[in-house]
């Protein structure tokens, strides 16, 4: 009958990562621009690549 | 509009033009100040608009572009607001390459000031409160969920263990929303208390923090239930409101920021020696300035050289394009549409019309209205009142039942039913959306406060040049007696400064009539009387019919009926004679401007007295009024300031409230004495300062919305009032004798607050089923 209290912890547990997982979500900016959500398929990876590749290079 | 191949081609369509205007030195001081941030990490930041992007696919180049410059950090373009955080070293690249580049592309980046000092203040609440409305609603709802549980225990019966596991989770789930989303609240309380008054935010802290420590009390002692959920829904519900009403404040703000975004980032500044690019923010009154086709105007000015159509729509919301030639007024904003003008700035830009726009949407902003003020005064009172009442019924049971428990449970639920949501949060929601709902028609109020005056309003005087007409007189009528000598009578008015003389030379400049004014000599003008000349070796006149008697033009009898017929009109009259007989006769009118008949109409039909006040004379005057349909008692005709002034205070003493629109310098004393003075967007300076509502599309039809905004908004405050005065006496005697408990309390509380907050939102869906056309 210890089922309950493990339930409970679980449930409450995936929840509440469910909310921080939205919050940071809401911090980094993925709701700021509705519209490139809607593009993002037809990007091509290798840019995003290129892009990450630069980020690594910028350093001052 | 032509569709054109950008998506498939992938560069943009910008007229070359952009491509050659300079770029200021973004080394420069000014430009460092207002434009640029140093990131921690020692980049430079800033905000570009970019131009010219018509689909994903460009918006796509545009960043690609971006990111293959050497020295470009970060620069992540925002897909629906085409702007983009550009962070770049400048060591590596200079703004200038990296814009060039844009430029390359077919697309062009404008640099954008850093921010609105009030927008950004909003963002960052927006950004301190999201997160804990949040939680407020995930334990809420969390929470509602093992309630449940625990009535079904409550009825049915549970084992002790089961009920101190419920508990506990109930303890956890409520802790964050009492201490992180309720923070505000206690934060608004403590505020409260220094200041020396009581709050919304003060019963709120008060009663949570009372059951949050009654229930931990019960839930360890295993004695009686917990209301932790009562906590949790309380403040999720406020929260609620609470977001909804800075909503309204950011959209508001985000208007201003719309008239910002007219603002350009560089101008052309002509002088003997070059011209040269210079910052928005230098510019010094007295410059000469140049704008292109496709650019905005800069700042307030008076356009010294060139002939240019100019887009003011973002001022009037009128789509056709106004002619500008020499002598014309430029405001701020404006889009130059074709040719290239040159203008003496008047003011600078912080001066400018824009400039001042932005200013008083932030003024209205931060301003706290009558009504809001009244508002929270009530609301301190009944807070006041609630905090005894809870009092009194704690003592009372206490004596009567003698039962701490009981007399605790009964105070809660006092402390939580009672609800000053109406005051504290649906006002200021209801003046808000008002408040919104009169930007996006460009009304500017001065505050809210203006939504009680003008709903009391009985009299509407209003100015007749510049407010129901257009303010500039037209040529309506040219009446040849014999063969048109058009030329004659161009070249013999072009001369003159005159304003008559002015009016019908600009008619045929606008007519596009070549001039040659070689065909006139010994030119002569008497000052307000006429002019004489020589023509083809015949003498020539032209003024009022007064310097054309004098002269010694006779008329003859048949002539003299045709005179008659000219002088009933209401206009001003011109009259051309060659060789001693009369030639011709221009007629000269103010036009009614387009939607003042419908708007005279639309006052009338609810039930407001229209006056008609003007400084002209009285032909002028009635016939205006009798094409606006106003009732010719109500005309005061040949009105100097004083006697408008006069006029408005005579209405005032005979206990009317007086609306007053105007636009002159003239109009000012009478709009300042006047209970609600409204000022026409093109109005002279003063008058745009005493007013206490604009109406920038300078057209009388904005009247009747705005009034109609403020009787919707005022009438849902009203409503709201009547609400929650109802359910405060239902609830509140209910509460006393027990038949409550907290949960229920604090859910009719939250339905409550819920309902009168969604009630003055109603106020835009209002406007737009009352005919927002």
């Amino acid at each position: 009958m210890d089922i309950l209290p493990m339930m409970l912890g679980v449930s409450l547990f995936l929840g509440a990562l469910g909310l921080a997982g939205f919050l940071w979500g809401w911090r980094q900016g993925l709701f700021d621009d509705p519209e490139r959500v809607r593009y993002k398929i037809l990007l091509d990876d290798e840019e995003e690549a290129r892009y990450q590749q630069m980020l690594k290079d910028q350093k001052p | 509009m032509s569709a054109l191949a950008c998506p498939a081609s992938g560069t943009g369509v910008l007229a070359p033009d952009a491509a050659s205007v300079p770029l200021p030195d973004s080394r420069g001081e000014n430009f460092r100040k207002h434009y640029l941030n140093q990131t921690p990490e020692g980049f430079s930041s800033i905000t570009l608009l970019l131009e010219g992007l018509r689909c994903a696919g460009c918006a796509h180049t545009v960043e690609q572009v971006l990111l293959q410059q050497k020295g470009v950090v970060e620069a992540d373009l925002n897909y629906s607001t085409h702007r983009t955080r550009l962070i770049w070293n400048e060591r590596e690249i200079s703004l200038e390459e990296i814009i060039q580049e844009i430029r390359r592309a077919g697309y062009n980046a404008l640099p954008q000031p850093l921010v609105l000092p009030g927008l950004q203040r909003e963002e960052q609440r927006t950004r301190e409160r999201f997160p804990r409305l949040m939680v407020a609603l995930f334990g809420a709802m969390n929470l509602m969920w093992i309630a449940i549980a625990q009535y079904a225990g409550y009825f049915s019966g549970m084992e002790q263990r089961h009920e101190d596991l419920l508990n506990l989770a109930s303890f956890i789930l409520a802790t964050p929303v009492l201490f992180y989303s309720g923070w505000l609240f206690f934060k608004g309380a403590w505020r409260d208390l220094k200041l020396g008054t009581l709050g919304m935010d003060f019963q709120v802290a008060l009663s949570t923090s009372l059951i949050y420590a009654y229930s931990c009390y019960a839930a360890v002692s295993r004695s009686g239930s917990t209301y932790f959920e009562a906590v949790a829904m309380f403040i999720a519900f406020l929260s609620i409101g609470k977001y909804l009403e800075q909503l309204g404040t950011r959209k508001i703000l985000d208007q201003g920021q719309f008239f910002q975004k007219l603002m350009p980032f560089s101008v052309t500044r002509v002088s003997e020696e070059a011209r040269e690019e210079t910052l928005l923010e230098d510019i010094v009154p007295g410059w000469i300035l140049e704008v292109k086709p496709g650019e905005r105007v800069a700042v307030d000015g008076e356009v010294t050289s060139g002939e240019a159509l100019v887009d003011e729509s973002h001022l009037t919301g009128e789509p056709m394009s106004v002619p500008k030639h020499p002598g014309s007024l430029l405001s701020s904003g404006s889009i130059c549409q074709d040719g290239v003008l040159q203008f003496r700035a008047t003011r600078s830009a912080g001066e400018s019309t824009l400039s001042r726009i932005i200013q008083r949407v932030e003024d209205a902003l931060s301003s706290k209205p009558r009504v809001r003020v009244i508002a929270d005064r009530l609301a301190r009172y009944f807070v006041l009142g609630i905090t005894l009442i809870a009092t009194l019924t704690f003592l009372w049971i206490w004596q009567q039942a003698q039962s701490l428990e009981q007399a605790l449970m009964h105070a809660m639920a006092v402390l939580i039913i009672a609800c000053p949501c109406a005051l504290s949060l649906a006002t200021p929601i209801a003046v808000l959306t008002g408040l919104a709902s009169a930007t996006q028609q460009r009304i500017l109020f001065r505050d809210g406060a203006q939504f009680e005056t003008l709903r009391q309003v009985t009299e509407v005087v209003l100015d007749k040049t510049g407010t129901i007409t257009e303010g500039r007189p037209e040529v309506t009528r040219i009446a040849w007696r014999g063969p048109a000598e058009e030329e004659l009578l161009h070249a013999l008015t072009a001369s003159s400064l005159h304003p008559v003389s002015q009016t019908i030379r600009r008619y045929y400049e606008a007519q596009g009539g070549a001039l040659q004014q070689s065909s006139l000599a010994h030119l002569k003008e008497v000052a307000g009387r006429g002019l004489q000349a020589e023509w083809k070796g015949k003498p020539v006149l032209g003024g009022n019919l007064g310097w054309l008697q004098t002269c010694g033009v006779e008329f003859s009898s048949e002539e003299q009926d045709e005179l008659k017929a000219f002088t009933e009109s209401s206009g001003s009259l011109f009259f051309l004679a060659v060789d001693g007989r009369w030639s011709a006769t221009v007629e000269i009118q103010d036009q009614i401007r387009e939607g003042s008949r419908e708007a005279v109409q639309r006052l009338k039909a609810i039930g407001l007295k229209v006056h008609l006040l003007t400084g002209d004379h009285a032909r002028a005057a009635y016939a205006v009024a009798e094409s606006c349909e106003i009732d010719s008692k109500r005309v005061n005709a040949s009105a100097s300031p004083e006697d408008k002034l006069a006029y408005v205070q005579h209405l005032q003493e005979q206990g009317h409230k007086v609306l007053m629109v105007g636009d002159g310098l003239n109009d000012a004393p009478a709009l300042a004495l006047a209970d609600i003075g409204i000022a026409m967007g093109a109005s002279t300076d003063k008058a745009l300062e005493i007013s206490d509502l604009v109406l920038l599309g300078n057209n009388l039809k904005a009247l009747v919305e705005a009034l109609s905004i403020s009787h919707h908004t005022f009438g849902l405050i009203r409503q709201n009032m009547v609400i929650s005065l109802i359910y405060n006496l239902v609830a509140l005697p209910l509460a006393i004798w027990g038949w409550v408990i907290p949960l229920v309390a604090a859910l009719s509380m939250s339905l409550s607050s819920l309902l009168v907050v969604m009630n003055s939102l109603r106020v835009r869906w209002m406007l737009r089923s009352s005919g927002g056309a």
